[in-house]
């Protein structure tokens, strides 16, 4: 029997269909994987079961019930609950404390039952694997211990449907193999499991079903016994391929960016495990990953803003840490994936933004000509074609599209760029915006620009990349490139979504 | 012996408003709102409590007004830091001003003098400090009993560390906060209403002195935590004793000018606080001045 059932789940933003007519029922006590590539839909879907995010239209069903869920609070007291990627724990608390904290159990006077809690909570355990020391701090537990604490608040509240957002994004191997053990043993008890994820390798040996979003839309569904790895690959990334951007052909020049089996040594997050690129001048080389992979790591290593070991250069010059000035003046034009914190002043003027950087370039003796500031920023917004109504609008009020030609023009025209970092350069930008920014890089790529295109849409690497390397979990998970013919969607997709084992 | 004995009493009363505004102080900040307006509520108890007690001629109606004035004090400074979502360190700037301008207009319309009231008879002032100090320790041994063994406690300190761990328990952190500053209010007054209807006999213009100030510093150097908070409460209320004990006393031929003897508690202050170790055991709520949304 189905224990929940979506009905036609629709869910706009704006004009913007996060949720497209979104059918689907899952059965109950089993393990369901809900897949997609970033911005698909699957988070959107189990907010909307969860009451966070309430449907535009559509029916939710849960055991054959129909369901309006006011807030989250409806949807707890209906048993579901939800562990979010990012755990809400008190770490200067004790595991029994986190556990009960808002469901308190009392004796006299307010004081807290610890006892009758753990009491409680022990004849719930589906699993001996679930035990922790109850009375220890959480601050002092593993990120793995903090999950099951996490998972722990929603036995100790009797969810029969539990939903958990990525859970093995920040999991060790071994911890993700001991978190499906306990998942597999609360679906033998009779709870209904879901677990939001793009880890195919995980799907295959730990879910038993699937259900695969693809830009709102269900994507494909079925049992995980009998299904092949490359049907649910399909089902993610599709299979119609972007009409590719002309260019001109030349050979590739000189490497001018080299990365050497680099590592990143970071207590929390994730980790560069030994990455390896290199790109060419002349050529357009896309970082094919889902965010969260070791991208942002990356750039952090180029720019020379975090600790690694192995060896990056730039131009023939190695990279050292702090040396981000010399990095960026050896011709380095960065388009950060953080617009809004890393390459604009929000508040501050089209003007001071379109010129931030290369305040020395204006300066004599530290009084800004501004004068100068003034007419050679405006003729490189001009070159660029950003549309703004005054030189003295806060940057906050363009659109996002404008803001990040500000930020092409500003980078490209203020000192010459051998190499161009694109992290992420059309997120949040509009479609004409978009045809301007991928004609601007290819045109530098046919001037002899070397461009590192990083992007978790897979359509804009394959239109504009020569080559695109796959990464997975800190490392280079596969090569493609175009002319040999290997740059192939599935393989790609399979490449990130499952690592360098195929 | 004697001279012992007169040192160790005057330690422990000094003590007093110290302990009542740390303790305010432990409250409002392990519940993560940040507070340096204990002067202004040590002030405004103070001045309450006189300003009642030499209307009524009742003491005991004096201590009911402070504390009410504390409570009251501390629901808007609490309201104001927690609704605004504004620093809660300005907003606490803003209401000691408040509190310093407030008080010298309401004792000219009330009393045709700026900044005081009255002076109080005796049998309008309250009778011994000895009560106001087991209070103190009474409060101290409670709030270290409750941290860790109530529900109040436990919603407390998760409101100070980790807000969002209640919110998605449907528990309301800024709810948490703001009755934790009016207890804190309250607590306070206790010690500000020591200063005018016990150990003074009425209300003097800045009587707390930067008590409010000490008593925060008791409270970082304390480490949050109801004990060690208390110890460097007596510490800091030792160095006072000793600056008292050091006026117009001469080191050979030569008299410490009496404006150098006075800044001793001040130069503890800040020399304890420069010598702290901020260890992980010791360290701040970890949510302090982070404003809610919600």
């Amino acid at each position: 029997m189905a224990v929940v059932r979506f009905e036609a789940i629709s869910q706009k933003f704006g004009e913007f269909f996060a949720l497209n007519d979104v059918s689907a029922s899952f059965e109950s006590a089993k393990i369901h994987a809900v897949l997609g590539e970033n911005g698909a839909g699957k988070s959107t879907l189990m907010k909307v079961l969860f009451g966070l995010q309430k449907p535009t239209a559509g029916r939710i069903e849960v055991e054959g019930i129909d369901r309006k869920w006011k807030g989250p609070a409806d949807a707890i007291a209906a048993g579901l609950g939800m562990v979010q990627q990012h755990f809400t724990l008190v770490p200067t608390l004790s595991v029994i404390d986190n556990i009960m904290l808002g469901a308190e159990s009392l004796s006299s006077f307010g004081r807290l039952d610890r006892n009758a809690a753990i009491i409680a909570l022990e004849k719930k355990l589906p699993s001996e694997s679930l035990r922790l020391d109850w009375h220890k701090l959480v601050s002092e537990l593993s990120v793995g211990e903090q999950q099951r604490v996490e998972i722990l608040k929603l036995i100790a509240r009797d969810a029969k449907i539990m939903v958990l957002d990525e859970p093995t994004a920040v999991l060790t191997p071994s911890e993700i193999e001991e978190l499906f053990h306990i998942l597999q043993r609360l679906r033998d008890s009779g709870r209904t499991i879901f677990v939001i994820t793009h880890k195919l390798a995980e799907v295959f040996s730990f879910c038993d079903t699937w259900l695969a979003l693809r830009a709102g839309r269900v994507g494909g569904t079925g049992l995980i016994e009998g299904t092949a790895l490359n049907q649910v690959v399909r089902a993610m990334v599709g299979s119609d391929v972007p009409p590719l951007r002309e260019r001109a052909v030349r050979d590739p020049g000189e490497v001018f960016l080299k990365v050497c089996d680099v590592r990143t040594d970071d207590t929390y997050g994730v980790n560069l495990r030994g990455f390896n690129i290199e790109v060419r001048a002349g050529e357009v080389v896309g970082v094919a990953g889902v965010d969260g992979s070791g991208q942002s790591e990356l750039v952090d290593c180029i720019l020379g803003l975090r600790t690694f070991s192995g060896d990056v250069s730039v131009g023939g010059r190695p990279v050292r840490l702090g040396e981000t000035r010399e990095v960026r003046d050896t011709g380095v034009a960065l388009i950060s994936e953080d617009r809004h914190h890393q390459s604009l002043w929000l508040d501050e003027s089209v003007e001071m933004n379109a010129g931030l950087g290369f305040e020395t370039s204006f300066a004599n003796r530290g009084w800004l000509n501004v004068a100068a500031w003034s007419q050679t920023v405006t003729g490189w917004l001009a070159s660029f074609d950003v549309r703004i109504p005054t030189m003295q609008t806060p940057v906050a009020k363009l659109s996002g599209g404008n803001q990040q030609k500000l930020i092409f023009a500003r980078e490209l025209s203020g000192r010459k760029t051998p190499l161009i970092i694109c992290h992420q350069p059309t997120r949040g930008v509009d479609l004409a915006a978009i045809h301007s920014i991928h004609s601007e890089l290819i045109e530098r790529r046919d001037q002899g620009a070397a461009v590192l295109l990083i992007s978790s849409e897979l359509d804009e690497l394959l239109a504009l990349s020569d080559r695109i390397v796959a990464i997975s979990d800190g490392v280079a998970a596969g090569e493609f490139e175009r002319l040999s013919g290997t740059m192939n969607r599935e393989a790609i997709g399979r490449a990130m979504t499952c690592g360098a084992t195929t | 012996m004697e001279f012992v004995t007169a040192f160790i009493e005057s330690i422990l009363r000094l003590s007093i408003p110290l302990l009542f505004a740390a303790y305010g102080g432990l409250i409002s900040e392990r519940s993560g709102l940040a507070n340096v307006a204990l002067e202004g509520k040590l002030l405004i108890s103070a001045f309450a409590g006189a300003a009642v007690a030499a209307a009524t001629q009742n003491p005991w109606l004096g201590l009911a007004a402070g504390v009410g004035a504390g409570a009251a004090g501390g629901w808007l400074f609490g309201a104001l830091a927690l609704y605004s979502r504004a620093d809660h360190i300005v907003i606490g700037t803003a209401f000691n001003m408040l509190v310093a301008g407030l008080i010298p207009t309401v004792t000219r319309s009330w009393f045709g003098v700026t900044g005081s009231t009255p002076q109080l008879e005796r049998s309008a002032r309250l009778p011994s400090d000895i009560g106001f100090f087991v209070l103190a320790i009474v409060i101290g041994g409670l709030l270290y009993w409750a941290l860790r063994e109530t529900r109040w406690g436990l919603r407390l300190k998760a409101a100070g560390d980790e807000p969002e761990a209640l919110r998605v328990q449907g528990v309301s952190a800024r709810g948490v906060r703001l009755w934790a500053s009016v207890l804190a209010g309250a607590v306070v007054a206790f010690g500000g209403i020591d200063l005018s209807l016990c150990q003074g006999s009425g209300y003097i213009r800045d009587m707390a002195g930067g008590r409010g100030f000490i008593a925060l510093a008791a409270l970082i150097f304390g480490g949050w935590r109801p004990v060690q908070t208390g110890l460097a409460c007596l510490l800091f209320a030792a160095a006072d004793a000793a600056q008292m004990l050091l006026q117009g006393k001469s080191v050979f031929d030569w008299v410490i000018p009496n404006s150098i003897v006075q800044i001793v508690p001040y130069i503890a202050t800040l020399m304890v606080l420069a010598l702290r170790r901020a260890g992980p055991a010791a360290s701040a709520p970890r949510a302090i001045n982070r404003p809610l949304y919600k």
